[in-house]
């Protein structure tokens, strides 16, 4: 079937005959996360019965200085492929499916609906910002045994799940990075789409929704009929099997296109609510602490300032840390009211002027997130070299690199690469919040008036991140 | 055909994946209590091992040495065992302050002798007070070698990993149940 003409779209991978056979092929998904539950496996193992110490240690390194520095790099080029091999939900979901890769007929749940007011991002936002206060807490990253703990929790909260809810239920409203997740992918050039909504409309069986002996239904609840944004799309391919049409298109396209493209659900806030948004705004936030509580300045005024205030530096660390986030939410909603107030706004209000507003700052949110990372993937990650060789401790020299220091990359080349990432994440976001306002408002002169407070602190906002990254952080380990 | 190889490469990875599992921990909990290096010179030969592999702080580790000459057990030797503090515990934080590095660099030594079990093995127990790495350092006369030994701040929380696969199970378990329940009833 020839897919409709979209705008930003160059290219649907389902026309190329092998991509469109192995993405039908029923046991893609389960190799994948075969293999990523192997490997989780080894996390675990290295965790309990490896040595101590987290640098020695392949579970901790490979946690904390790939997966978790990498995610966002996978979200960037395609979307949420991640949530495809996760393997924190693999064992839910096959005991949930009594099934590994097959169309089983039976399943193993309650296929309880979670209830109303868990279904939002609300709960994995604050999962997310309990995740990162331990890490900076109990710095995870030294601590293997603590890591597998978090981890292993997480695989039996995702069987628990499945055990009681409906289908992915865990990654939808319970995975502690599936906000993050869910907001970064927005930007990926990746999308899988419905090739004629028309086709959809038409259409009597709705395989991708209630899933039919080709495959199970959409295991993140989605209409793919109306999938118009990558929100909740794992890209599990179920609807690609199950269409009876051959509707499912997978589009290589245009970078950003969810934040300001003009489509189905251009300005309907039913996939874009404001918990999605103010995962945007946190992350802006919480990611400049991040940096600044690695920095010796930091540390040492917050010896200082802890003793004269005679509170414990954790605490005060905590005190920082919420606030970082809730200062980012009210100084955004602010900034939301002064748009409208400028922009003469009688369309939109506050509110929606936060939601659709936020989606613009992705792209720096993630360039902020990713120019943080490169230090603990380009300087630490350097420790993961010898602990391959090593992985557990045991005084193995399997690759002869145990016990040696490496170097990826030089640590003055790193503030080289965090500068250009935040700089193409500033114009970026620039280029969203420019499109997105002519998109949403009539004249041209109301939609500069409007993006003007919003492109000031966007502004402002690079530019106090770039300022951080000149300070040089204290390494991990 | 085709569903029927499909099935088996599936089936033969489960298993492998649930062999690997199952096997991994029986060859680690084989090696859980030795911790083994050798040391040689000029024909003496020392073979360090702890008890457990990784120590834990505030429980007591025994370090056998194995001490041989030209394959035969060296007996009767006095075996001098120094423990010095080699890097901070693991969970001391990561941001150090200059005045933090130049406590660590005053460590103290600790010196233990160790008492001959069988011909040419010696052991020695020991106490650790905190977590981190620790150098082992053993002296017979004028020959010193040294081994490192990590030390655990805190045991595995055993209770805690097996009481949350037990919930899984348990509530696997009620799931299974309501389920029988409704399709009797």
């Amino acid at each position: 079937m020839a897919a409709i003409e979209r705008e930003g779209v160059y290219k649907d991978l389902m026309e190329i005959g092998w991509f469109r056979r192995l993405v039908k092929w029923r046991g893609l998904q389960f190799t994948f996360q075969l293999v990523g539950l192997i490997f989780f496996g080894g996390v675990v193992y290295a965790g309990l019965w490896g040595t101590p110490f987290g640098r020695e240690n392949l579970g901790s390194t490979f946690t904390w200085l790939l997966w978790w520095t990498m995610i966002p790099v996978t979200m960037l080029v395609a979307a949420r492929v991640w949530c495809f091999m996760c393997p924190w939900i693999a064992p839910g979901e096959w005991l949930q499916r009594l099934a590994f890769w097959h169309k089983g007929k039976r399943s193993f749940t309650l296929n309880k609906k979670v209830p109303k007011f868990l279904q939002n991002f609300w709960l994995i936002t604050l999962l997310f910002l309990i995740l990162t206060w331990m890490d900076f807490t109990y710095e995870l990253a030294n601590q293997p045994e603590t890591t597998v703990y978090i981890a292993l929790g997480l695989v039996l909260l995702a069987v628990v799940v499945s055990l009681i809810f409906e289908k992915r239920s865990f990654c939808k409203y319970f995975c502690p990075v599936g906000g993050v997740i869910a907001a970064y992918s927005q930007v990926a050039p990746v999308e899988l789409r419905n090739k004629d909504p028309q086709v959809c409309r038409t259409c009597q069986s709705r395989g991708c929704f209630k899933g039919n002996d080709k495959g199970y239904a959409c295991p993140m609840m989605i209409h793919t009929y109306g999938i118009d944004r990558n929100t909740h799309c794992v890209l599990c391919m179920e609807c690609v099997k199950t269409c009876p049409n051959d509707n499912i298109s997978i589009n290589l396209r245009k970078p950003f296109q969810d934040i300001f493209k003009k489509g189905l659900g251009f300005l309907r806030t039913r996939d874009i609510t404001f918990d999605l948004s103010a995962i945007v705004v946190i992350l802006l936030g919480i990611i400049p602490f991040e940096n600044t509580i690695m920095t010796p300045a930091y540390l040492s005024l917050e010896e200082k300032l802890g003793d004269s205030l005679g509170i414990a530096p954790l605490t005060l660390r905590t005190i920082i840390f919420v606030l970082s986030a809730l200062v980012a939410l009210g100084i955004f909603w602010g900034l939301s009211w002064l748009t409208r107030r400028i922009a003469r706004d009688t369309v939109y209000g506050t509110k929606r002027i936060f939601v659709w507003f936020a989606l613009s700052f992705i792209p720096l949110a993630i360039s902020m997130h990713l120019a943080h990372n490169f230090f603990h993937m380009f300087v630490e990650g350097a420790a993961v070299i010898p602990a391959l060789s090593d992985p557990f401790g045991f005084g193995w020299n399997l690759f002869g690199t145990a016990g040696g220091s490496f170097t990826v990359l030089s640590p003055d080349l790193v503030p080289t690469f965090q500068v250009l990432a935040v700089s193409l994440g500033l114009v970026a976001s620039v280029y969203c919040l420019y499109r997105l306002a002519m998109n949403m408002f009539e004249s041209r002169r109301q939609a500069l008036r409007a993006l003007s407070p919003m492109a000031v602190f966007l502004l402002a906002l690079g530019a106090f991140y770039l300022w951080l990254l000149t300070i040089p952080m204290a390494m991990r380990f | 055909m085709k569903k029927l190889a499909l099935s088996l490469f599936g089936g033969f990875l489960a298993l492998t994946l649930s062999l690997g599992l199952t096997v991994i921990p029986v060859i680690a909990t084989s090696h859980e209590h030795e911790e083994e290096h050798h040391h040689e010179a000029e024909g003496l030969v020392i073979t360090f091992s702890s008890r457990p592999r990784f120590p834990v702080a505030g429980k007591e580790a025994e370090f056998i040495f194995n001490v041989s000459h030209d394959g035969v057990p060296e007996e009767g030797r006095q075996v001098m065992v120094m423990v010095t503090e080699a890097e901070e515990g693991e969970n001391h934080g990561h941001h150090h302050s200059e005045e933090a590095h130049a406590e660590e660099e005053e460590t103290a030594t600790e010196m233990l002798m160790a008492t001959e079990i069988s011909p040419g093995v010696y052991a020695v127990k020991h106490v650790f007070e905190k977590g981190g790495k620790y150098a082992i350092a053993a002296q017979l006369g004028e020959d010193a070698q040294e081994f490192a030994v990590a030390v655990r701040s805190r045991p595995v929380a055993w209770s805690l990993v097996i009481g949350m696969v037990a919930l899984t199970v348990g509530v696997a378990g009620a799931v299974a149940v309501r389920k029988t329940v409704k399709k009797e009833w």
